[in-house]
């Protein structure tokens, strides 16, 4: 297992995925921060501390970084077939199932990285423009919550990750699948009930950027297991498969 | 016990309709070079993947290393070192990041493993060049580095020469021949080019539409198939008399009812033939044939022959 997640990692090198998301999280931090020039009751936005780290995480959250995720995720996973490589990788002999969880922990870590990178950036400018007034336990709290979104945002989007694999069409697909999944959230928002039970918000519940009692707390926490456990079901079926479908 | 290192019973493999290896017995010996020769589409890869266990086999079984492969794929395939096709790699990877991938999956032990293989096969170590860059011969010498890393006792080559250039089909050639003699590996080539196998293989399998036509060695092949004369007369076991007692010849063939080869071409024929006339055998015809293989593989695919 640990020369799989070594691999997985490697294979990432000189990806232009990874640069595609990163380059979105500087977007993201970009556009956020010119939304903060507004100005609203006689002060800009970001003048008031805390909210540029709010809002950035907000909207990474409905518009971009789930799609992002996403594609790398499922990129990893058909990239073996669409370059040819799972033939070579199953002479070594490599266990597919091992490989897929391989992958995904591979895409749930880089989920969390790629949340934290935004925490980075934002904490960085919330920190030159607010220092004074910026409590290190609110700062905790904003870590806490970027980095549950990361893990959060992952469970959230593991169905359709597994979805795309399974249905061989370009892992291009899981980008705009993801893309609809997390802007609906936006939708689900405005409704106390499919807020907690939206897989998307549900991530805002247990990550603290909404207000959610405990018992919605824990609606919320099921409704990600049950996606990751979607996931599984999901992959399982796909590794059964493929075992059966010819190497081309 | 058979010192066979492949072995197939009446492989088969069904794509649908179509039959594309049909009840094929293979027989690879250990040490030795087996060509696996075939027009485009006759079934050698389909072959090969079968015997890897790539593909399901329709019905037959195959024997590596005298057992079936089956559920021992992590024993045996780290004593087997493989392309098939075109070999795959990662894109966005240079040729030694992929190479150490695959070495770390393997747990490959030898430390300059990847940069022996790289020498092996003329491939520069650490470059920066990624395998998308690379041309159709460097794809092909990467796959060949690949499949030699992990010091493997059987190689299984499907076309390893393919989209190389004279000079790099020679220096492949070259070093094929040297891991079977210096390094005693056994090998399994296939190709479609009838020159190439038979320079390289020790033996030769060939195959016509899924249907293996002839398994020999390249010795006995050639043999058939160098200078020889062709006899027609109308009694053959008259003329074996004759042949043996007064000319001492035990070196021919008997091919039907009316003609021989004698392989002997420096046989007095006109001494020959008055023997023969003086027995009562009537001489038809005596000629010098020089059949090249071409023409064998012509005549055993039904005409078709071969690139
Ligand atoms: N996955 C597949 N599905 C259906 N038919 C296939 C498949 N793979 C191979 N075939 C058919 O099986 C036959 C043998 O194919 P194979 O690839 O083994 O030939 P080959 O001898 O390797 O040819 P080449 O020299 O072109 O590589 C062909 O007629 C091919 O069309
Ligand atoms: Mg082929």
């Amino acid at each position: 297992m640990k020369q799989l997640l070594w691999a997985e990692r490697r294979k990432l090198r000189h990806s232009k995925i990874v640069w595609i998301a990163v380059f979105a999280v500087v977007m993201i931090a970009v556009i956020v921060f010119a939304e903060g020039q507004f100005v609203f009751k006689g002060s800009r936005y970001i003048d008031g501390a805390g909210w540029f780290m709010t809002a950035a995480q907000s909207l990474a959250t409905f518009f971009v970084l789930p799609a992002v995720i996403a594609l790398l995720g499922s990129y990893m996973i058909c990239r073996e077939e669409q370059e040819d490589t799972l033939k070579s990788l199953r002479l070594v002999p490599v266990d597919e199932a091992k490989l897929t969880v391989a992958k995904m922990i591979v895409a749930m870590v880089f989920s969390i990285l790629i949340y934290l990178l935004l925490f980075v950036i934002t904490f960085a400018v919330e920190a030159i423009m607010h220092f004074g007034t910026l409590s290190i336990q609110t700062v905790w709290g904003f870590l806490f919550t970027y980095f549950v979104n990361g893990i959060g945002v992952f469970f959230a989007i593991s169905p359709i990750v597994a979805l795309v694999a399974r249905m061989k069409k370009g892992y291009w697909l899981a980008l705009v699948f993801a893309e609809i999944y997390s802007f609906a959230g936006l939708f689900a928002s405005m409704s106390e009930i499919l807020k907690i039970a939206y897989p998307i918000t549900a991530v805002f519940n247990l990550s603290g950027y909404y207000e959610a009692t405990i018992g919605n707390k824990a609606i919320s926490l099921v409704i990600l297991l049950l996606c990751i456990t979607l996931t599984i079901f999901i992959l399982s079926g796909f590794n059964r498969n493929s075992k059966r479908i010819d190497v081309q | 016990m058979s010192d066979y290192v492949i072995e197939t019973k009446r492989l088969t493999k069904n794509y649908g309709e179509q039959t594309a290896v049909n009840a094929v017995n293979v027989h690879v010996e250990k040490g030795r070079i087996y060509g696996l020769l075939g027009r485009n589409g006759a079934g050698k890869t389909t072959i090969m993947k079968m015997i890897l266990g790539l593909t399901p086999i329709t019905s037959g079984e195959v024997d590596v290393f005298g057992q079936n492969i089956k559920g021992r794929e992590k024993r045996v395939y780290p004593r087997i070192g493989a392309i098939i096709e075109t070999p795959g790699f990662y894109p966005n990877l240079t040729g030694t990041e992929n190479l150490e991938i695959f070495a770390r999956l393997r747990g490959t032990a030898a430390p300059n493993a990847v940069k022996n293989a790289l020498d092996i096969v003329g491939l520069p170590y650490r470059d920066k060049k990624l395998f998308s860059k690379y041309s159709l011969g460097m794809k092909q010498r990467l796959g060949i580095a690949n499949a030699i890393l992990h010091d493997p006792e059987l190689l299984i080559l499907d076309e390893p020469t393919n989209g190389l250039d004279p000079i790099g089909i020679a220096e492949v050639r070259d070093f094929i021949k040297d891991l079977s003699t210096e390094h005693g590996k056994t090998i399994l080539i296939s190709s479609h080019i009838l020159s190439e196998i038979a320079l390289l293989a020790d033996d030769i399998g060939i195959i016509d539409h899924g249907v293996l036509l002839e398994e020999n060695s390249m010795e006995t092949l050639k043999r058939k198939n160098s200078k020889y004369i062709l006899l027609q007369v109308s009694d053959i076991p008259k003329t074996s008399l004759v042949l043996e007692r007064q000319f001492g010849v035990t070196d021919y063939s008997v091919q039907d009812d009316h003609s021989l080869r004698i392989y002997n071409t420096s046989l007095d024929m006109a001494a020959v033939n008055k023997a023969l006339v003086v027995q009562d055998v009537a001489v038809i015809s005596s000629q010098l044939c020089n059949d090249t293989l071409e023409d064998y593989f012509k005549k055993i695919t039904g005409g078709e022959g071969i690139a």
